[in-house]
C-alpha cells in the first residue's frame, strides 16, 4: 500500500470515527438533558462544536510545525491562568472569604466541586487543565521531535523540560485536578518513552509520579475516601460512593440492548454529572451493553486512527504529536468509562466528543485538526516529492525510536 | 489494548452479569406509590340541605434540606410563616431545628392562607392537597353529627356510625419519580380513580331543627339549666327529625371544648325521668285491664304511708281521684296503688315493652341502657317509685320511644336516623324502611291513656302552659329531683321535663323537652320546660302545615297565671 493510500484510508477513518462519536454523543446528550433543560443543552453543545470544527478546519489548513514553532508561547499562555485558578485556590484553601476572592476578575462566584478549574469569560466558562494538555503535547512533540539528540543529554533531555512540564502538571494539580494530571502525566511519560528517553530517566520520572500521586491522595481525606469507595459503591451509597452507584445502577438496568432511547430513569436527577463526566452511564442504560462496546470500539478505532498517522508522520514531531494525541484521547476514554462502571476510581473526567462541555470539546476538535494538519503536510509533501520526481524517502520513526532505546 | 479488554469485561460484568440485581435496585429507587384518597361522603337533612361538606386544604411541610442554611434567612423564614399562620415561633423552632428531612408547618391550612405562603416561595415548602370536614351549619345538630379525626375517619356521632359507608376508597398508585418526588412525564402511571364515599341523609329535618335549638336555647337563658335537651320523632315511622342539647360546640373550632359539649348527652346520659314515667305505667295497667280511666283511687290526702315510708303528693292534698285525673293531675299516690295493683312482674313487663333497659337501636355511639332493675333485685318500696320515675334511670331517647309507641296506637317503631344514603358510583339509592319494633299495648289501652293526657295542658292539669292553640296536645310534665351523693331530697336539684304529641288523635311528632338542674325562676316541669314544647310544637305544626283539630281557641294562656305545675 503506497503513502497516499494509507494517508487517504486514515483520513477517511478518523472522518467516520469522529462524525460516528459526535452524532451518539449529540444524540445522547439531548436524550439526557432534554427533560430538564430542553435544548438549552443542545444548543450549548453545538456551538462548541461549531467553534471546534470551525478550529480544526484552520489548523487542519496549518502546517502543524508551525504551530509547534510557537509551542512556548502557547504552553506559557495556558500556564498564566492556570497558576492564577491555582493562586485563588491556594488563598481559598487557607481562608480567604468568598467576598475577597470575587474580587479577581475571571474567577466567577467561587469554587464549583470544590476547585478552581473554570475560568469566567462573560457568561461563559473555559477550563485552562484542559487546554494545557494539548499545549503540553504540542511541546513535547516539538522539543523532543526537533532535538532527537538532547535525548542523551540529562540537563536537556529531562531536567530543562522535565522542570517546565513539571511546574505546568503542578499548576494543574494546584488547581485541584489530580486525574487531569494523572492522564495528562501518563501521557507525558509515554510520549517521552517512544520519544527515546533513557529507561533510568523515565523510571525515575514514574517513580517520583507515583509518590506525587499517592502523597496527594492521601493529603486530602474526602479524596482518600472517593477513592476507597470505588470498590463497594453500594457501602458508600449515601455519601462518597452516590454518583458511583447510581451509574452503576444506570448501567446494570441497561443490560444488552438497554431501556430504550430516552427512556433512562437515572437521568431524572439520580445521577449527578448525568450530562457531563457520567453520561456514559446514560448510554449504557438507555441503548445497553452494545451501545458501550460500540462506543468503546469507536474510541479504539480513534486511537488506532491517531497511531497509524503517528505511522506515517512526516517527521518525528508530527510522529510525537499524533502519537500524544492518541494516547490523550485513548486514556481519557478509558478512564471515563472506567470511571462510570467503577472500573476505576470516581474522578472527573470526559468522555471525548460525548460530554457536554465546551472546552473538552474544543480541545478535542483542536486535536482533530491536528491530526489532519498531520495527514495534510504528509499529502503535501508526498505531491512535492511526485512532481520532483524524488522518491519519498522511507521514514521510519518507530524504528529510529526503538532503535534509539536499546 | 488489554486494559480495554479489562475495562470491557468489567463493564460487561456490571451491565449484563449484574442485570438483575442493579435493575431491581435501580427500580426500587425511582418506584414510588401514592394514595388518592377520594372525597368522604357529604350529610344531608332530609329534605337535602347540606349538614356537612369537605373543603378543599392543604397541608404544609418544610423540607429542610432545601431550606437555607443560613441561621438568619431561616430565622426570617420562620418569622414569616409564624405570623402567616398563626403557629407559634418557639414551635416552629423547634421543628426547624429537628434532623428529620421534612418536618409538618401546619396542617389543614385554608386554601388562601396556603396561597398566601405559595406566593413567597420559600424554597423548601411543599404542599399537600388535602379535604378537611366542614359543617355549613356550624353548631347545628353537631352533636348528633359527631366529628372525624385528623385522617378524616369518623370518631363520634353519625360521622363514626356510619363511617364505613362515608369513607372513600382510597386508590394506591404506583408511578416512578424523579429524584426530587415528581412524577416522571413520560411514564405514564395507570390510575383507576378513588371511589367517594356515600352520601348521608338523615330524617332530621333542619328547619325543626333549626327552631328546636332556637327554642331550647332560650329556655336555657331564662332558667339557666346546667344541661338541656329536646328531641323530636315521627311515631309513625320512627325517624328522628330533631335532636338538640346544650351545651353544644361548633365542630368547625374544635381547639378547646369538654366531653360535656361535645358528648351527645341525649343518647349516652341517664335521668330520673319523675312523672313522666306514670303515662307508662297505667298505659300498662290499662292494658292489662288492671283499671279503666273510670276507676276511682283513693288517694289518702296527699299522704300514704307504704312500707314505713311516707309517699307524698306534692303541693295538694287529694281524696278520691279517678285514673285520668291522676294522670291530669299526677297524683304519686294514686299512681303507685295502680302499680301495686298491676303487680311486679307486670309492671317489670311493661317497662321492658315500653323499651327500657335495653338501647333503642339508633345506632349512635356510647348508648345507655339506662338503669332497670331487675324485678328479684326490687327492695319493698320499689313497687311504690319506680312506676313515677324514681329509681329508675332512662336516656331521653328511650323515653322518647316509649312515647312514640303510645302516641303510634301502641305500636312501637324502630328509631332511626338516616333516611337514605346514596352510593357514589352507581347512583343507588338505598332507603330506610319504616319497621315495627313490637307492638307495645293495645290500641284501646293506647288510645285510653291519649285521652288522659290531652287532660295535661287543659284546665285543671299540671302543664296548661304547654297547650297549643288549635290543637290538642297528649303531654305529661316530669318534676324529678335529681340523685346527689345517694339521696333525692334537701340539695334542690330537679330535672324538668315535659313530652307529648301533637295533635292528640294523629300525631305528627312526639316532642321531649328536658331542663337538666334548672337554677332560676322554676324547676317544675309544667312551667320550666312546658312553655318551650309548646312554642317548638307550634312552629312545628306550622311548618309541617298540620291542619288544626279543634276549633276552640284557648284563651291566650302567656297572660293566665297557670296553676301551680307540680310533679
Amino acid at each position: 500500500m503506497t503513502i497516499t493510500k494509507k494517508a487517504n484510508l486514515v483520513r477517511y477513518l478518523l472522518l467516520f470515527v469522529v462524525l460516528a462519536i459526535s452524532i451518539i454523543g449529540l444524540v445522547m446528550l439531548y436524550s439526557t438533558t432534554a427533560a430538564m433543560y430542553g435544548e438549552q443543552k443542545l444548543k450549548h453543545q453545538c456551538v462548541w462544536i461549531t467553534a471546534g470544527v470551525i478550529s480544526a478546519l484552520v489548523l487542519s489548513r496549518l502546517d502543524y510545525r508551525r504551530l509547534g514553532s510557537i509551542s512556548h508561547v502557547i504552553l506559557l499562555a495556558v500556564t498564566i491562568p492556570l497558576f492564577y485558578l491555582a493562586l485563588v485556590h491556594i488563598l481559598s484553601k487557607i481562608g480567604m472569604s468568598k467576598e475577597s476572592l470575587s474580587l479577581f476578575p475571571f474567577v466567577g462566584d467561587g469554587a464549583t466541586k470544590g476547585a478552581y478549574r473554570w475560568l469566567k469569560i462573560g457568561r461563559r466558562t473555559i477550563q485552562p487543565s484542559e487546554f494545557a494538555k494539548v499545549a503540553i503535547i504540542i511541546f513535547i512533540a516539538r522539543y523532543y521531535g526537533t532535538n532527537p539528540r538532547y535525548l542523551r543529554s540529562f540537563k536537556k533531555g529531562l531536567l530543562y523540560p522535565g522542570v517546565i512540564i513539571g511546574a505546568v502538571l503542578f499548576a494543574i494539580l494546584l488547581g485541584g485536578s489530580l486525574s487531569a494530571t494523572v492522564i495528562t502525566g501518563s501521557v507525558v511519560g509515554s510520549m517521552l518513552f517512544i520519544a527515546g528517553i533513557r529507561l533510568r530517566y523515565l523510571l525515575i520520572l514514574v517513580a517520583i509520579g507515583a509518590a506525587l500521586f499517592t502523597v496527594t491522595l492521601r493529603i486530602s481525606p474526602e479524596r482518600w475516601e472517593r477513592f476507597i469507595s470505588f470498590q463497594d459503591p453500594e457501602k458508600y451509597k449515601d455519601g462518597a460512593g452516590y454518583q458511583l452507584y447510581s451509574s452503576q445502577l444506570a448501567l446494570g438496568s441497561g443490560y444488552w440492548y438497554g431501556v430504550g432511547f430516552n427512556r433512562s430513569r437515572m437521568k431524572e436527577f439520580y445521577l449527578p454529572e448525568a450530562d457531563t463526566d457520567f453520561i456514559m452511564a446514560i448510554v449504557g442504560e438507555e441503548l445497553g451493553f452494545v451501545s458501550v462496546l460500540v462506543v468503546i470500539t469507536l474510541y479504539l478505532l480513534f486511537v488506532a486512527a491517531a497511531f497509524l498517522i503517528s505511522a506515517i508522520a512526516v517527521d518525528r514531531e508530527g510522529m510525537l504529536l499524533a502519537f500524544g494525541i492518541g494516547m490523550s484521547i485513548g486514556l481519557h476514554s478509558f478512564v471515563n468509562i472506567g470511571v462510570v462502571s467503577g472500573f476505576l476510581p470516581t474522578t472527573g473526567v470526559t468522555a471525548p466528543l460525548i460530554s457536554y462541555g465546551g472546552s473538552s470539546m474544543l480541545v478535542t476538535w483542536v486535536c482533530i485538526g491536528l491530526l489532519a494538519s498531520i495527514i495534510r503536510v504528509l499529502q503535501v509533501s508526498v505531491e512535492n516529492d511526485a512532481k520532483t520526481n524524488r522518491v519519498h524517502p522511507k521514514h521510519n520513526d518507530f524504528a529510529m525510536a526503538s532503535n534509539s532505546r536499546v | 489494548m488489554i486494559s480495554y479488554g479489562f475495562l470491557t469485561s468489567h463493564v460487561y460484568k456490571i451491565q449484563v452479569q449484574r442485570h438483575e440485581s442493579l435493575y431491581h435496585k435501580a427500580k426500587s429507587k425511582y418506584t414510588a406509590s401514592r394514595t388518592w384518597s377520594g372525597k368522604r361522603g357529604h350529610i344531608f337533612d332530609r329534605h337535602g340541605n347540606p349538614l356537612v361538606g369537605n373543603l378543599e386544604c392543604k397541608d404544609i411541610r418544610a423540607d429542610l434540606t432545601r431550606m437555607p442554611k443560613n441561621e438568619h434567612k431561616r430565622h426570617r423564614i420562620i418569622q414569616t410563616l409564624s405570623r402567616i399562620l398563626d403557629v407559634d415561633m418557639t414551635v416552629l423552632e423547634r421543628r426547624f431545628a429537628s434532623k428529620a428531612s421534612e418536618v409538618v408547618v401546619k396542617n389543614r391550612v385554608d386554601i388562601e392562607l396556603a396561597a398566601k405562603v405559595e406566593e413567597l416561595r420559600i424554597p423548601g415548602i411543599r404542599f399537600i392537597d388535602k379535604q378537611r370536614r366542614f359543617y355549613p351549619k356550624s353548631k347545628l345538630l353537631a352533636n348528633v353529627l359527631g366529628f372525624t379525626d385528623l385522617n378524616n375517619h369518623g370518631v363520634y356521632g353519625v360521622e363514626k356510625r356510619w363511617d364505613t359507608e362515608l369513607s372513600p376508597k382510597p386508590v394506591k398508585q404506583i408511578y416512578e419519580r424523579d429524584r426530587k418526588g415528581r412524577a416522571i412525564r413520560h411514564h405514564s402511571p395507570t390510575l383507576t380513580a378513588a371511589v367517594d364515599g356515600d352520601d348521608i341523609y338523615l330524617t332530621i329535618d333542619e328547619p325543626i331543627q333549626h327552631f328546636v335549638e332556637v327554642e331550647l336555647q332560650a329556655m336555657v337563658d331564662k332558667f339557666a339549666p346546667q344541661k338541656a335537651y329536646a328531641i323530636m320523632a315521627d311515631p309513625a315511622t320512627g325517624s328522628v327529625l330533631a335532636m338538640a342539647q346544650y351545651p353544644t360546640f361548633d365542630p368547625n373550632d374544635r381547639g378547646d371544648i369538654t366531653p360535656d359539649q361535645w358528648r351527645n348527652h341525649i343518647a349516652s346520659d341517664v335521668y330520673d325521668p319523675g312523672s313522666t314515667m306514670k303515662c307508662i305505667s297505667i298505659a300498662g295497667a290499662l292494658d292489662y285491664g288492671v283499671v279503666t280511666p273510670g276507676t276511682v283511687v283513693d288517694c289518702e290526702n296527699g299522704q300514704w304511708i307504704y312500707w314505713k315510708r311516707p309517699l307524698r303528693d306534692a303541693g295538694h292534698a287529694f281524696g278520691d281521684l279517678k285514673v285520668f285525673e291522676i294522670v291530669q293531675k299526677s297524683s304519686n299516690i294514686g299512681t303507685a296503688k295502680i302499680a301495686l295493683a298491676l303487680g311486679k312482674p307486670r309492671l317489670y313487663q311493661i317497662f321492658r315493652r315500653f323499651g327500657f333497659g335495653e338501647t333503642t337501636g339508633l345506632g349512635l355511639s356510647n348508648e345507655s341502657r339506662g338503669i332497670l332493675r331487675k324485678p328479684k333485685d326490687w327492695d319493698g318500696l320499689s313497687i311504690t317509685r319506680f312506676p313515677i320515675g324514681q329509681g329508675i334511670s332512662v336516656t331521653p331517647l328511650q323515653m322518647v320511644q316509649a312515647y312514640c309507641a303510645i302516641a303510634n296506637k301502641g305500636r312501637m317503631m324502630q328509631l332511626y336516623l338516616t333516611d337514605r344514603t346514596i352510593d357514589s358510583v352507581s347512583g343507588a339509592i338505598k332507603l330506610t324502611k319504616p319497621s315495627v319494633k313490637r307492638f307495645v299495648v293495645r290500641e284501646k289501652a293506647a288510645n285510653q291513656i291519649t285521652s288522659a293526657m290531652t287532660l295535661v295542658t287543659k284546665e285543671g292539669g299540671t302543664a296548661t302552659k304547654a297547650a297549643v292553640s288549635g290543637y290538642d296536645v297528649a303531654g305529661k310534665t316530669g318534676t324529678s329531683q335529681k340523685l346527689v351523693n345517694g339521696s333525692y331530697t334537701g340539695h334542690g336539684k330537679y330535672i324538668a321535663s315535659f313530652i307529648g304529641f301533637v295533635p292528640a288523635d294523629n300525631p305528627a311528632f312526639v316532642l321531649l323537652v328536658i331542663a337538666d338542674e334548672p337554677s332560676k325562676k322554676s324547676h317544675y316541669g309544667g312551667t320550666v320546660a312546658g312553655p318551650t314544647f309548646r312554642r317548638i310544637a307550634d312552629r312545628t305544626l306550622r311548618y309541617l302545615n298540620v291542619p288544626p283539630t279543634s276549633t276552640t281557641t284557648l284563651s291566650s294562656h302567656e297572660n293566665t297565671p297557670g296553676r301551680m305545675a307540680r310533679n
